[in-house]
């Protein structure tokens, strides 16, 4: 009888959970939702029909962890996000004169202190 | 620490013999009691209603588990049942009256279901262990509904010897009965063919003098022959794993004992295993388990079975007896030095193990998990759709439920049922892979509740863990928290009109568990629903983000929440941010845990969120946790059960690593001196003038990642105090606006070595408690007394290397100082009247201490 070599069971492949996509493409515009966009702050649930939305097209999707992923303007951060389901996100500002024209554009992890990545993106601001 | 006997001044003194420990609760119809903790050889009595119903029962020896002793007639409920040992010529004080209980007062449903070890079972196999079991039970096995095997009179554990042996295919369960009560079966075993070829037996270490040897490596339900010096002593069935033979006359050094072990005759045996027995001069001291001032016995957790314990406390003899656990004569006196001798047969220890009492050193008694009353059946549900925000979901999940008997779709267990409807709990996963059963995670938990007698679901939300969802991040978290809503929606159907549940669930007793963004949802599913008849009484939020979902202030329910130290996730542990927002309701409770991280909660998610980077405890450590304290949790919460000191650090579980969690805890009706909210530091939450002596200065900060915070190492949402002293000894005094009588509370004060980066001192600091009379006469107490202060968890290194700031932490636990404590450290202490409080910097190393929540709470 010829005898297996064995060896140990492969490991779970290590997940990189702060690994952060390039952005290839970014497009401002604003946003008008019809019926209106639910936003919950403090547990409060408000209604919102206006927004400035980033949209941003990845080299990857953000891996799916507990954190969740930070698009900032400036020094500004949006949060809340829609997405294709694949390489497009869309985050929305509901508060648009918080966005200064011409702030840099980053991203980073939604932890206080997470390494920002800067990219060659910066902010215009959308026509009315 | 192990000392040489011989430079000690021990006094023993031979009439100082421990009660023995009567093994309880004691149930009507029972016809044994078990009695363990006595001197070998001893003799002993039982007493009932005053007159002695056995006597001078010969002990033999304690080892493995004490004394079973024939009653002359079943206990009666109501009857007061006692017992003492003799021994060379010394009488025991009798232990505590227990009084007979009828068993459906601690099991209305019925005696807790047997449990077959060790398993599996195996051809030829001719014995098997049972326990679960009511001491006095009948218990009885049974192979493909054949009885084969059965005790009347059993103790718990109950070896049973089966006949004929098994044989490979059969079905075996374990059954017992007390006042002709059945209980519901053990779990099934399918008997499987031997595992050839046998291992080879060995022998726990053997020493001279002893006359009791335990062999080890058996196979479940083999019988294995012993030789002692070449001649074969006897041939004994055993359960599997070690078995324990007396022989006659006491071993000297150099014997050589010999075992061979056999299932199946045409198999043969296994080769032999040797085992020599070494001098007396090798017999090692015992090992004992926490002490703390006031303990009336003491936990042995390592000795040679079969050997005699002797106690002295401050050199006097105050224990006489046999592990595990030693009865003591008189309660252990502050501060005292506590040793703990071995003695097997005539060879007497020549190390003893000496610890010293603490002021708080809590005992580790029992596991809140290990509750096993009942079958376990499993429905998986998936009926309906949930539309929120525009997106669809489908409303799915698992539920695990007492039952009949152990399967998918059994039915309700009736005696259950018939005495009402049964607590929910419901589980609620985080983000991971869609492609991952992550609702599937925490079965473990869920079996567990379930045969405790709760209803616990496992909501499947891995829709909204599509990367389109998942990406709304509070919005996501909102959505989860309404599908979470919608399950309870859906078992509120299957209440209404199911075969299996119909009128089983009490929604009046809910109880919520979330994991990662799970754990932000179930705070927000709670502040949410709005279905009628449900009440969340408690929640636990496990590792959770905080994502604004809920208002942050969890509110109207027990609250808990765990906190890995080593999360590679939620780095930020924001659950401390729920706790510190959170109002006692009727209580909270924080878990900080050292070497947790974030995944090994969940059993379907498989990698390591630190990716190695941290040292990290094994996953079955993180689920023990969640076990042990989950259970503790919502046992307590939701159905009144006494396993609330699990979570005020008053005990601590078994199977736990215990010294890896930090935890803080508040109660509601706690005397708050001080929490360093809403008034400067110059007075106190009763409007006292405080007074910074010594040089120490104290300054309120947020705990918080925000401005104005004494360092960026806080990761609550409260205000708290930061404390350095300048000089050698730096004190904050606290007043009281009335006295306080102290006989039978204790202060709590919640505390933390501050963090300072990048380095953490190789050494602790610490601080100490006062207590200061009306005649200003002040009695301190080291914290170092009470368990020490906490240790920051160090992770600079991984966190910098993530990119992310560093996330070491000063976290804050609390810290129990009993006024019996501050009693004993200053004989003129009026302690029925203290008016001030003082937190004494007393290291001089300059080192900040952060403190919170300085109370009075009755003990």
């Amino acid at each position: 009888m010829s005898i297996d070599s064995g060896g140990p069971s492969p490991k779970p492949k290590p997940i990189d959970l702060w690994r952060l996509p390039e952005i290839l493409e970014l497009r401002v515009r604003r946003r008008h939702f019809e019926p209106a966009f639910r936003v919950t702050t403090e547990g409060k649930d408000r209604l919102v029909r206006d927004a400035v939305e980033v949209e941003i097209r990845v080299t990857e999707p953000f891996p799916i962890r507990g954190l969740g992923p930070v698009l900032w303007i400036g020094d500004e951060p949006l949060t809340i996000a829609e997405s294709d389901g694949k390489k497009t996100y869309r985050f929305l500002a509901f508060k648009p004169n918080a966005l200064r024209a011409d702030a840099p554009i980053s991203l980073s992890w939604n932890s206080p202190g997470a390494r920002r990545t800067e990219t060659r993106f910066r902010f215009a601001v959308p026509s009315e | 620490m192990e000392v040489p006997r011989n430079k000690l001044d021990l006094r023993d003194d031979p009439g100082v013999l421990s009660p023995p420990i009567l093994t309880q609760p004691l149930y009507a119809c029972a016809k044994v009691v078990n009695v363990t903790g006595y001197v070998p050889g001893a003799t002993l009595d039982v007493e009932i209603n005053g007159a002695i119903a056995v006597a001078a029962f010969p002990g033999g020896s304690p080892a493995p588990a004490g004394a079973t002793i024939p009653l002359p007639a079943p206990l009666v409920a109501g009857q007061h049942v006692r017992a003492r040992q003799h021994h060379a010529g010394a009488t025991s004080t009798w232990t505590a009256v227990v009084t007979v209980k009828d068993h459906t007062a601690d099991y209305p449903a019925g005696p807790p279901r047997p449990e077959m070890f060790g398993t599996p079972l195996y051809k030829c196999g001719v014995r098997t262990g049972v326990q679960n079991l009511l001491v006095g039970c009948d218990v009885w096995i049974t192979s493909n509904n054949t009885k084969v095997g059965s005790v009347s009179g059993a103790n718990n554990p109950q070896g049973v010897n089966v006949s004929p042996a098994y044989d490979t295919g059969q079905h075996v369960r374990a059954w017992a009965e007390l006042c002709k009560d059945p209980s519901p079966p053990s779990v099934e075993q399918i008997v499987q063919p031997p595992p050839l070829p046998l291992p080879t037996p060995g022998f726990d270490p053997i020493y001279a003098g002893a006359t009791q040897v335990v062999v080890n490596t058996i196979v479940n339900g083999a019988r294995f022959t012993l030789s002692r010096n070449a001649v074969q002593v006897g041939t004994f069935p055993c359960w599997g794993g070690k078995c324990i033979v007396g022989l006659n006359p006491p071993f000297t050094t150099g014997e050589v004992f010999t075992a061979t072990q056999e299932l199946c005759p045409s198999d043969g045996p296994s080769n032999p295993g040797t085992g020599t027995v070494q001098p007396c001069s090798a017999l090692p001291a015992p090992q004992v388990g926490p002490i703390q001032d006031g303990d009336t016995q003491v936990v042995i957790t390592q000795f040679v079975p079969g050997s005699e314990i002797k106690v002295f406390v401050n050199n006097v003899k105050t224990g006489d007896g046999s592990g595990p656990v030693v009865a003591l004569t008189a309660p252990i006196p502050h501060h005292a030095t506590v040793d703990v001798w071995q003695i097997l047969g005539t060879c007497a220890g020549s190390t003893v193990q000496q610890v010293n009492s603490q002021c708080v050193n809590p005992p580790i008694v029992g596991d809140p998990s290990s509750l096993d009353l009942f079958p376990v059946g499993t429905h998986e549900y998936s009926d309906g759709q949930a539309t929120f925000d525009g997106f669809t979901y489908d409303i799915r999940g698992s539920i695990y439920y007492p039952a009949e008997d152990d399967g998918t779709d059994q039915p309700f267990n009736k005696r259950l049922a018939a005495l009402g409807r049964v607590p929910l709990v419901v589980c609620v996963h985080g983000a991971h892979s869609p492609t991952t059963p992550s609702y599937h995670g925490y079965d473990y938990f869920q079996q567990e509740l379930a045969r405790m007698g709760f209803i616990a679901v496992s909501v499947d939300e891995r829709q909204t863990d599509e990367n389109s969802d998942w990406a709304g991040w509070t919005q996501n978290i909102v959505r989860r928290a309404e599908l979470a809503i919608a399950s309870i929606g859906y078992l509120q159907q299957l209440d209404a009109s199911d075969p299996i549940f119909q009128g089983k669930v009490d929604f009046g007793h809910t109880g919520l568990m979330g994991h990662s963004r799970g754990g932000d949802c179930v705070i927000a599913a709670a502040e949410r629903i709005n279905l009628p008849g449900v009440t969340i009484r408690a929640v636990l939020s496990l590792a959770p983000v905080n994502s604004g979902a809920n208002s942050g202030k969890p509110h109207g329910y027990a609250f808990m929440t765990f906190l890995p130290a080593a999360d590679g996730d939620v780095v930020d542990n924001n659950g401390a941010q729920f706790y510190d927002q959170a109002p006692p309701d009727p209580f909270k409770t924080q878990l900080y845990i050292d070497h947790a991280n974030h995944n090994y909660f969940n059993r379907q998610w498989l990698n390591d969120d630190t990716g190695g980077g941290l040292p990290i405890m094994a996953r079955p450590d993180h689920e023990n946790i969640l076990s042990a304290y989950g259970c503790a949790f919502f046992r307590n919460a939701l159905r009144g059960d006494p396993t609330f000191g699990y979570l005020d650090n008053l005990l601590l579980p078994a199977n736990v690593q215990n010294q890896n969690i930090h935890m803080s805890y508040d109660v509601a009706g706690a005397r708050i001196i001080d929490n360093y909210e809403g008034h400067p530091i110059t007075v106190d939450n009763e409007g006292q003038a405080t007074a910074q002596l010594g040089g120490l200065t104290a300054k309120d900060f947020p705990f918080a990642q925000v401005g104005g915070a004494f360092n960026t190492s806080f990761f609550g949402n409260t205000t708290g105090s930061v404390c350095i002293a300048k000089e050698t000894v730096g004190d904050f005094r606290e007043p009281l606006s009335t006295p306080v009588d102290l006989r039978h509370s204790e202060v709590r004060v919640r505390a933390a070595e501050v963090y300072q980066a990048p380095n953490i001192p190789p050494n602790p600091t610490g601080f100490r408690v006062g207590v200061e009379d009306i005649n200003g006469t002040i009695a301190w107490v080291d914290v170092n007394d009470v368990g020490g202060l906490s240790r920051p968890f160090g992770r600079r290194a991984f966190d910098l290397g993530q990119g992310s700031a560093d996330k070491t932490k000063t976290m804050l636990s609390t810290l129990r100082f009993p006024g019996s404590c501050f009693g004993a450290g200053a004989k003129n202490l009026r302690i029925t009247e203290i008016h001030a409080v003082h937190l004494g910097l007393n290291r001089a190393d300059g080192r900040p201490i952060a403190f919170d929540d300085v109370e009075i709470v009755k003990s």
